[in-house]
């Protein structure tokens, strides 16, 4: 299932000339966010086979500091414990609304807000739904990168 | 639903001291400048935790028309970030401390701001903490009751009862209490009625910033609130930080977790200086020891 990428709200002084600059980035900032983010989705629950003993792929979006905290996080989450136990996930939702800080029209930071819901197949079927927040800003070559979080993962 | 968001908004933007609709604000008109951010010069920063952001927030009672980067700092508070563990630690500098500003002597340390603007005042409470401050943060008081009363005001635990005849003469109670903009402000200038003076001050200060930090965290996850946040911050706010690092700063800020905030006061004798004026003779061994903690982590284990 490909990721509902929606925008948000939008700060930016948004009057003319700054609303057609915006104009001009709007799909561009939807797209990089966006794939920051499917990156993760993807490494890190429903992109991958199963089983499998890490999701390294899951933090290539991320700030070097980020991923560093973000592999030690994964292991509280319930996928972590859940990866050796699944051969596979049926992804139920999966949606992505970015809220975007753009200073006279050009954006300079966003909150992707994730909502992802997946059931596992195999030993352990279980519904997960993972929410949150990824803070993303673009680097020196243009892409945008996740540099914080702030997400919950659950099973039941 | 407009006025709430405005609301929201401005917590933000006082978060980014010491961290909001498919439109956002529409208005475009010229503000007044009540905020300063300026990222300075950290000779120390090889030695400090990578992991760890200081920003010395600075209060200011310039009166309308002053140039508020270049007047006395009236409250001056070290806030410290771990960007890791979500936890901050507050080391409060009594204005009236008497130090070697670098280049003009002996003077209060407030009087830095005065002599060199946010840099040196930075320089200066640096120097006598052991920790320099990559972010120097100047604001308004004006500003700071405009922001509390738009977020709807805080909520403190106030340790004891205390009055002041002009500021607030009904006094504010012991224990959990509501504060309206204009109390918080009232609440971290009243000096003269509390037992230990401009020690006690900077404690209140530091209740007033830990409450505020708590409302931006609980508020953290509203759509668009920290991007509107930061973009009303910079329609007041002078500074020399592009806007992504701004946002990051709000979004490191609103990631505290407020259980994880200790406070301290650095403290001292009290003397009187050469002109005759009541100045304070800061412990610096104790400030030392308050920077070598926040050095390694972030965090304040003891006060000293």
């Amino acid at each position: 299932m490909a990721t509902r990428l929606v925008l948000g709200r939008v700060a930016g002084d948004l009057h003319q000339p700054n609303k057609r600059i915006f104009k001009k980035h709007r799909k561009q900032v939807l797209e990089r966010v966006g794939r920051a983010v499917d990156t993760w989705i993807d490494g890190g629950f429903v992109g991958v086979s199963y089983p499998r003993s890490d999701f390294k792929s899951a933090f290539a979006a991320f700030t070097k500091p980020a991923k560093h905290d973000a592999r030690q996080q994964m292991k509280l989450m319930t996928n972590w414990k859940l990866r050796k136990k699944i051969d596979g996930v049926d992804v139920k939702k999966r949606k992505v609304a970015v809220d975007v800080l753009a200073p006279h029209g050009r954006p300079a930071g966003a909150t992707a807000r994730v909502d992802l819901v997946f059931t596992t197949t195999g030993h352990t079927r279980q519904k997960v739904t993972v929410t949150g927040r990824l803070f993303l800003g673009p680097d020196d070559h243009g892409s945008w990168r996740v540099f914080g979080y702030d997400v919950s993962n659950g099973g039941k | 639903m407009k006025r709430r968001i405005l609301r929201v908004a401005k917590l933000v933007s006082l978060g980014v001291v010491l961290a909001v609709v498919t439109l956002a604000l529409p208005d475009a008109s010229p503000k007044s400048t009540e905020l300063a951010l300026v990222k300075v010069h950290q000779g120390d920063a090889a030695s400090i935790n990578q992991n760890v952001i200081s920003i010395l927030a600075v209060g200011s009672d310039a009166r309308p028309g002053e140039n508020f980067t270049h007047t006395r700092g009236d409250a001056l508070q070290l806030v410290t970030i771990n960007t890791k563990t979500h936890a901050a630690s507050i080391i409060g500098v009594p204005r009236d401390s008497w130090v070697d500003i670098p280049g003009h002597g002996n003077d209060k340390i407030n009087a830095s701001l005065y002599y060199g603007g946010p840099e040196l005042l930075g320089r200066t409470v640096g120097n006598l903490i052991g920790v320099h401050p990559r972010y120097v943060f100047v604001t308004r008081f004006q500003y700071l009751t405009q922001m509390v009363h738009w977020l709807g005001g805080i909520d403190v635990r106030n340790p004891y009862a205390f009055s002041d005849v002009s500021l607030k003469p009904k006094g504010f109670k012991a224990g959990r209490i509501h504060l309206s903009g204009y109390d918080a402000v009232a609440y971290s200038r009243i000096r003269h009625t509390l037992p230990r003076g401009d020690f006690d001050r900077s404690a209140h200060q530091e209740i007033v910033l830990k409450a505020i930090q708590a409302k931006v965290r609980a508020n953290a996850d509203r759509p668009g609130f920290i991007e509107h946040g930061v973009l009303d911050a910079m329609s007041h706010m002078y500074t020399n930080l592009p806007p992504t690092e701004l946002f990051r700063l709000a979004q490191v800020m609103a990631q505290v977790d407020p259980s994880k905030v200790r406070s301290c006061v650095v403290q001292g004798g009290i003397g009187v200086s050469s002109g005759g004026a009541s100045i304070v003779l800061p412990y610096v061994a104790q400030a030392r020891d308050m920077g070598r903690q926040i050095r390694k982590d972030g965090t304040l284990s003891h006060c000293g």
